[in-house]
């Protein structure tokens, strides 16, 4: 079926922004791998160099009203991936729902929802270890991955 | 030969209970009671029809109920439906409730609200049932008074006047000039009607409006059909229900008006965009059918005047345009020019509103009269013409019995309920008619039909009586075609407004094979 250029145009930021819900996934999956030890969620200096590398200190300072070295890291946490600023992933998927949302294929519009429901109803204060955090990423970069996998099968 | 034991001695079983159901009915028939006073209201206390986890409450008892008649027995066609549900525990009900909820809203059968929100159309899942003999009616009623309609336009649009004063259909903001003299093919110009029927009690239908623009709603329905048959599929035992398929009869509506001789004409749903509130039945339809849905930017006209379909693969002439969309030109700059000069076709054509408006809805039984020399088989609601001068009188003298709606309104906007309005809205009213007569009609108010509303209430089943009417989805293609089904509107409790955007709830909508 002919696919039509504003359709094309919204799958195309859809990928954008699975894209980057995506990178921000593995970034902040990166600490798993950086902190001894994985019951916590580390120290502040473990997460700043995410928060750079993420453009992300001005947000942290807006929201926290601290400087991003006196963040804890679960507020930070809970800002990358729950809070509702452009740097979050749940913002990213909220945005690639609203692009999903308005593509004719019902079939990608769950898939993408079932991501953005995911994170949704996950209460943020419920995660307090690098173990659970690592568990909750892989699962946001599969869905991701395989979002834009149907994307490719069904247009590319 | 075992199984066949089992078999008959289910039958037997089954037969039995029916047996003990409809004496129990005929129990409540004589008794006719009602000890259960709910703040003055009737209820009839269902647990005397041998369903003893769900009561009914009859909050307009006035108005005839499709479920129970006048004497609180239970209707033959929702017999099997009651005992159905009568099958499932209340707690299992509230979560298929919230279940099949969840699915509309994981599914995206939902609305886009400010700041990327979403939500749902709120969903009564109690069906409605429409018996064979009544849609026999339906479809037939429907067939003649489109056939009349289009006549009509035709007449209208050919310049020369029709039985209508002309200064009516001339002064509606629908009316297109540019279309006087013009062919249409086919003379078709309504391909896609949606009219608005409430049932009045035993088989007796009456129109409340015509939709002849832009009709919308059949996704829901083919949605909630499927969520129904999903999440509770007990309610389906013992029906045979028709399927409801608006997409092909719409695609086949579309090839047929196509000028193009290519068995597969291009065909496009033209959509406003994501923020229009129908946005999802666009894209369900578009779907379902197999066509692209395409935005005002994804079309232009080319030289030769053809509209012409932008894509990353290429570029396509578009041949029909179904359209959901009232204004061409302001995304597609040139669009009507290049319809009325015939290089595209469109469903429906430009300048079907001006039967759509509701000061033409009092002519539609006389068109039926003059165009077909035959009998209105559906009548509409008794409508009053401020133009008129004894209709003028009538409703200034009564305008707190009667349905008050502004020519041009929609979606249940600008329509004043006289009986549930306050005294000071009717004067307001009033003068507003007094000052512009031609902008408003009249209609008298309906104590029409209602269904149930179902809930989980303190553990019981409840079914509150609630005002119901029905869109049906009339497709004119090579045959007129009526899709089998439709979208139920539920009115919320105390109103008789049914429209999803004045807070109306839609339920899964049963015509009988």
């Amino acid at each position: 079926m002919l696919l039509p250029k504003s359709s094309a145009y919204r799958i195309y930021w859809l990928g954008k922004w699975l894209e980057r819900a995506e990178n921000i996934a593995r970034l902040i999956d990166s600490v798993y791998f950086k902190v001894s030890d994985d019951t916590t969620l580390g120290e502040t200096e473990d997460w700043l160099p995410i928060v750079k590398a993420l453009g992300a200190e001005t947000c942290l300072n807006e929201v926290t009203g601290k400087d991003p070295s006196n963040v804890s890291p679960k507020e930070i946490v809970s800002i990358l991936v729950f809070g509702n600023t452009s740097s979050s992933i749940l913002n990213c998927l909220k945005i690639a729902k609203v692009n999903a949302q308005s593509v004719a294929q019902k079939s990608l519009f769950i898939q993408v929802n079932k991501a953005f429901e995911y994170l949704h109803n996950i209460d943020p204060q419920g995660i307090t270890s690098m173990y659970e955090l690592h568990d909750v990423m892989t699962n946001v970069i599969s869905d991701c991955m395989s979002i834009t996998e149907q994307v490719g099968r069904e247009w590319f | 030969m075992g199984q066949q034991t089992t078999v008959i001695k289910k039958t037997k079983k089954e037969s039995q209970k029916r047996v003990k159901r409809k004496e129990a009915n005929l129990e409540v028939t004589k008794e006719r009671y009602n000890e259960k006073k709910d703040l003055g209201r009737l209820a009839y206390k269902t647990m005397k029809l041998g369903f003893d986890n769900f009561e009914f409450y009859n909050l307009q008892p006035k108005s005839p109920n499709d479920i129970f008649d006048g004497c609180g027995r239970v209707t033959p066609y929702y017999e099997q439906l009651l005992w159905n549900l009568s099958k499932i525990t209340p707690a299992d009900l509230k979560k298929r409730i919230d279940k099949a909820n969840y699915t509309l809203w994981a599914e995206g059968v939902t609305f886009l609200l400010e700041g990327n929100d979403f939500r749902i159309l709120p969903v009564d899942w109690f069906p409605r049932i429409v018996p064979k003999e009544h849609w026999k009616i339906i479809e037939k009623g429907l067939k003649q008074r489109l056939k009349a309609i289009n006549i009509f336009l035709k007449e209208a649009y050919s310049g020369k006047g029709t039985f209508i004063p002309k200064e009516l259909y001339e002064n509606s903001i629908y009316w297109q000039p540019e279309l006087v003299g013009q062919s249409i093919p086919r003379d078709t110009y309504v391909s896609i009607y949606g009219p608005d029927l409430v049932h009045m009690g035993n088989g007796n239908y009456v129109l409340l409006e015509d939709n002849l623009r832009i009709p919308s709603g059949s996704s829901y329905a083919m949605e909630y059909r499927g969520v129904t048959k999903r999440v509770f599929p007990e309610f389906f035992e013992g029906y045979n229900v028709a399927e409801f398929d608006t997409c092909s009869l719409i695609k086949e509506a579309a090839r047929h008006l196509s000028h193009n001789r290519d068995p597969n004409p291009v065909i496009v749903l033209l959509t406003p965009g994501i923020y229009n509130s129908a946005y999802y039945d666009h894209k369900y339809l578009a779907e379902h059918m197999g066509i692209p849905l395409v935005e005002g930017s994804d079309l232009y006209i080319d030289t030769d005047g053809r509209v012409v379909l932008k894509s990353p693969d290429g570029e396509v002439n578009v041949d029909v345009i179904y359209r959901r969309i009232q204004d061409l030109d302001i995304f597609t700059p040139g669009l009507s020019k290049a319809y009325f000069k015939g290089k595209v076709n469109l469903m429906n054509a430009l300048g079907t509103g001006i039967a759509d408006d509701k000061g033409i809805f009092p002519y539609v039984e006389d068109m039926i009269r003059e165009y077909l020399s035959e009998e209105p088989i559906l009548k509409g609601a008794k409508t009053y013409s401020p133009r008129r001068k004894n209709d003028y009188e009538y409703i200034m003298k009564h305008a707190k019995e009667l349905v008050i709606k502004a020519r041009e309104g929609y979606g249940g906007h600008e329509v004043i309920i006289g009986p549930e309005v306050p005294n000071e809205v009717i004067e307001s009213c009033k003068n507003a008619i007094r000052k512009n007569p031609e902008q408003f009609i009249a209609q008298e108010c309906l104590d029409f039909g209602t269904q149930a509303l179902m809930n989980v209430e303190n553990d019981k089943i409840v079914l509150k009586s609630s005002y119901v009417d029905l869109r049906c989805y009339v497709i004119h293609g090579k045959e007129t075609e009526i899709a089998k089904g439709g979208l139920t509107r539920v009115a919320q409790l105390g109103t008789r407004i049914v429209n999803s955007s004045s807070g109306g709830m839609c339920s899964d909508t049963w015509v009988l094979r």
